[in-house]
């Protein structure tokens, strides 16, 4: 059996074309005579554990040749290796599809396609096992906790899955399509496909790693053209007066809940700078299903503003980052402040002061001190550490947070910081839109503001604090911070700053 | 004189004083040519699709509020809504608003858009501004409060309130730009706003307009029994019954001031909520009073303000027990009115509306020795409360608060339009304590 060493070649390299070319034309000559003799010639390809890509292309002689022996030899092969079972897979943009399964004894799992235009794709998976009690107990087996598994098989961009093996296991499981589902949910999807509920988080860096980043990576990479950002929104209401000669334009993306804006805009409408024109106010609606509830309630409050007010309303969840960096693209001032709908002003005043401050350093990424309800400091810079619980992720530092505001100087200049958060930031917008804005990849939020500050600082420019300026931060009032995924949320994008980031590669 | 009055109850559906106090101002001024706008008493009390209900010629309801926290307004502020197109037309010179709460802010902030020419005035008949747990200062655990902090706020209104707390806050910061000027009834409420932050030149006190009172002079007490010798001496409360009016503490203390003087009789004038509400201190004030003699506590029921010189005839003195700092009950004008004097906890607008040992007793709040002590001291001044010529006094007195009340409203109106530039500064003029 002069062919099993081209074979096992092929098959190591997961190379099932090269496989099948060998196989084919050897069970065309000898097919009865070597099936019979199975044992024997396909030993060192079951030493070498590759059964599970063989099973699929005797499986596919048998019904393209009418074959039994190759039906005989896959069940007989079938036999020797674990139960598995693929519970479903999940496309996603691009061609990436996550097949979400277990097996009774773990390994890393051999997934084999047959696409719909007739390739053989063979996918190593090298992710870490998740957590699966829910099989440890179907099996019976206590010790098989670790029975989970998730790999990622990269089809061409317009081609499907047509058949899939796992473990050798043909499968046909339920494919959920999550190619058009808005970015942030393939997160959630994504990360809950993971058994968050049992798996440890540690293990979610190399779970990204092998797995889940590209398929993001790719998912977002359709976001990035900052041209395209203002074609991302489906409505759009103009309200109050205008002022189409306002410095600023303060960018506010909602998301959630959206009745921390009443309190927002009444800090607004009581200061002069914003009736009187300095400042545009552009709210980003980043979440259906508030939007038609927000756009009836803002028609009927501020029709007759003093304020210039635009509410546009994105065409899906587009997470924290992008619906900024929309506002942003469509924004007309120069400068644009991006404020959380959360963030209150405490007096007039503010913001003549952070334009004076900006522009005498006008390539800079400024931002006010944020404090809370008590008259805390919330936000007067940030620098990334080793978080404690997995000093590989970088954690977001706030210096002198939960310290009385009072006693925090208030400089006349703005002083430089290491980074700056995302709730109030001051910059030019051409600038931001130069760099790229906040990287979509983050998702729902967290993190992009360290990614950018490290990005803006790599481009030679400065991130500046004005300590005279204060601002109410009611904090993370949008976001549901609690619970296992948000933990996985944080983590995830903790993990992207310091892929994206080589200042976070060696954290203190 | 064309204003519109603002309250957050019609005073056909809500008692309470505060709806009374602009309805009298209502009916002093003007109904004919003035406005009464109130809210609902629910959302339920107007029919489905109906925003303003039209009660009689410039009177109208409105849906209520569906935030006690945040204020909002529950109907369209649109000029396209009907409460544009029915308030639109009366061109009101002067809005006088009596409350916010229930017709919500954004109803305050939209008439200031609506009548830019009307001054916006507000009375101010709680403590809704630093208090947004019930508008009392009275915290959750039933102590009194010294003033809002964020944290103490949210445990009052049960924890997770830090973000509408806030969004109030921002909002009512906004209320004090719209305003024009405010009218405290009570030098307490008005210390109150003062340090929460109102502008000190726009806050004046003036008394809230006590009901048109009877012209005759009730009998005196002593009519009140046939029998010689029996020297009977009715101690009467009289308004609402809630939690927060000490009725309980009035109880407990008249039964120790019984001892002393047997012939003390208790009356308890007012409407009690259904039975089985949940307030667990209202049930065990119910329980409390059916164990005891009817002679000695008696429940006279639910009472119109018409209805208070015949219930005040058989009365000596008129008793209030709150535990929280009222800001101006009318039952004290209202009793001195009719000659009696009323003992009341040394706290807040109760205290400064009784002049101790003249008008009435004050006692230490919320004790039940010191109210019994006060009680006993009426008791033994019972005859000379009687005699006419006290009576009189406290009455005189209180007929000339009246009209001065009427005076003053009218006065501050008068400078309030005839300043034409009402946004100016010239606004600190009005300023005065009355």
């Amino acid at each position: 059996m002069k062919q099993a060493p081209e074979l096992l070649e092929a098959l190591s390299r997961g190379d099932l074309p090269g496989a099948a070319a060998v196989l084919q034309p050897w069970l065309d000559r000898h097919g009865p005579e070597a099936l019979q003799q199975w044992q024997h010639w396909l030993a060192p390809l079951v030493e070498a554990r590759l059964q599970p890509l063989l099973v699929p292309l005797l499986q596919q002689r048998a019904v393209s040749h009418g074959d039994p022996h190759a039906e005989a030899v896959a069940n007989a092969l079938r036999l020797t290796l674990s139960q598995a079972a693929v519970d479903r897979v999940i496309a996603t943009p691009g061609g990436q599809y996550l097949i979400v399964g277990w097996q009774q004894s773990w390994s890393q799992p051999w997934v084999v396609v047959l696409t719909g235009s007739g390739q053989w794709l063979a996918c190593h998976g090298t992710a870490p096992p998740l957590r699966r009690p829910d099989v440890s107990q179907h099996l019976g087996l206590p010790t098989c906790g670790d029975a989970g598994l998730l790999v990622r098989v990269p089809v061409a961009a317009g081609d499907t899955i047509a058949r899939l093996w796992l473990q050798g296991q043909e499968a046909a499981p339920t494919v959920l399509d999550a190619c058009d589902c808005p970015y942030p949910l393939l997160v959630d999807t994504l990360l809950q496909a993971c058994q968050l509920e049992h798996t440890p988080i540690e293990r979610l860096p190399e779970l990204l790693h092998h797995a889940l980043a590209p398929v993001l990576l790719r998912a977002c990479e359709p976001l990035r053209p900052t041209a395209l950002w203002p074609s991302l929104i489906e409505r759009r209401l103009q309200l109050g007066q205008r002022h189409p000669d306002a410095a600023v334009t303060v960018v506010v993306p909602l998301y959630g809940r959206w009745d921390v804006v009443l309190g927002q805009i009444a800090s607004f409408q009581i200061d002069p700078a914003f009736s009187r024109g300095l400042a545009r106010l552009l709210y980003v609606v980043d979440d259906p299903s508030i939007a038609s509830a927000f756009g009836r309630w803002c028609s009927a409050q501020w029709a007759e503003s003093a304020l210039d007010i635009t509410v546009v309303m994105v065409d899906q969840n587009r997470g924290f980052g992008m619906a900024c960096n929309i506002g942003v693209a469509t924004a007309s001032s120069d400068l644009v402040l991006l404020l959380n709908s959360d963030v209150f002003a405490l007096q007039p005043g503010w913001l003549e002061r952070l334009l004076a401050h900006h522009a005498s350093t006008p390539d800079a990424l400024l931002a006010p001190l944020l404090v809370d309800d008590e008259g805390l400091i919330q936000h007067a810079g940030m620098r990334a550490e080793a978080r404690l619980d997995n000093p590989a992720l970088p954690a977001c530092i706030h210096p002198g947070k939960g310290q009385q505001a009072a006693l925090w100087p208030q400089l006349a200049a703005p002083s430089s910081v290491e980074a700056l958060s995302g709730a109030a930031l001051l910059f030019q917008r051409q600038r931001w839109l130069a760099l790229g804005g906040f990287e979509p990849v983050f998702g729902t939020g967290d993190f992009e503001d360290l990614e950018l500050s490290l990005r803006w600082r790599r481009a030679g420019l400065p991130l500046l604090l004005a300590s005279d300026v204060r601002l109410l931060h009611l904090e993370g009032q949008s976001l549901a911070r609690q619970g296992l995924l948000a933990q996985w949320r944080t983590a995830a994008n903790a993990w992207w700053a310091r892929k994206l980031c080589p200042e976070l590669q060696v954290l203190p | 004189m064309k204003i519109l009055y603002v309250s957050h109850g019609h005073p056909q559906l809500n008692c309470g004083g505060g709806e009374w106090a602009a309805w009298r101002l209502f009916e002093h001024f003007g109904p004919e040519s003035c406005g009464f706008l109130a809210a609902a008493p629910a959302s339920g009390a107007l029919p489905p699709g109906c925003e303003v209900k039209e009660l009689a010629p410039r009177q109208w309801l409105i849906k209520p509020s569906t935030s006690a926290v945040m204020h909002d307004t529950a109907v369209n502020l649109n000029r396209n809504g009907q409460l544009h197109a029915a308030l639109a037309q009366h061109n009101f010179a002067l809005i006088h608003l009596h409350h916010y709460l229930h017709v919500g802010l954004d109803l305050v902030f939209a008439l200031r858009r609506w009548f830019p020419q009307a001054p916006l005035v507000l009375t101010l008949h709680d403590y809704w501004g630093p208090c947004a747990y019930e508008g009392r200062l009275l915290r959750r655990d039933g102590q009194l409060c010294d003033g809002p902090r964020p944290a103490a706020c949210d445990q009052c209104l049960g924890g997770n309130q830090r973000t509408e707390l806030a969004i109030r806050q921002a909002r009512l910061q906004q209320l004090k730009g719209c305003i024009d000027h405010w009218i405290a009834p009570s030098y307490f409420l008005k210390r109150q706003y003062l340090k929460w932050g109102v502008d000190p030149r726009r806050l004046s006190v003036i008394d809230n307009l006590p009901p048109t009172f009877a012209a005759a002079a009730p009998p005196s007490a002593s009519a009140a029994t046939d029998e010689p010798g029996i020297d009977v001496f009715v101690v009467a409360y009289c308004g609402q019954i809630n939690r927060w009016k000490g009725i309980d503490l009035i109880v407990e203390g008249f039964l120790l001031a019984q001892q002393h003087h047997p012939e003390m009789q208790l009356q308890i004038h007012g409407g009690w909520p259904a039975a089985g509400t949940g307030d667990a201190l209202i049930e065990a004030l119910r329980q409390k009073l059916k164990s005891l003699p009817a002679q000695l506590v008696q429940c006279c029921g639910t009472y119109q303000p018409g209805e208070l010189p015949q219930r005040l005839q058989a009365v000596d003195v008129v008793v209030m027990g709150s535990r929280w700092y009222e800001n101006a009950p009318m039952i004290i004008n209202e009793a001195h009115r009719y000659g009696r004097p009323v003992l009341a906890p040394d706290l807040g607008g109760m205290a400064e509306k009784i002049k101790h040992d003249i008008t009435g007793w004050l006692f230490k709040p919320g004790d039940i020795n010191s109210l019994a002590k006060a009680l006993i001291k009426a008791a033994k001044n019972g005859k000379c409360l009687r005699t006419n010529n006290t009576a009189k006094s406290i009455s005189l007195n209180a007929i000339n608060k009246q009209a001065k009340c009427h005076k003053q409203h009218k006065a501050f109106y008068d400078k309030l339009l005839s300043l034409t530039q009402y946004h100016d500064i010239r606004f600190s003029q009005l300023a005065r304590d009355s």
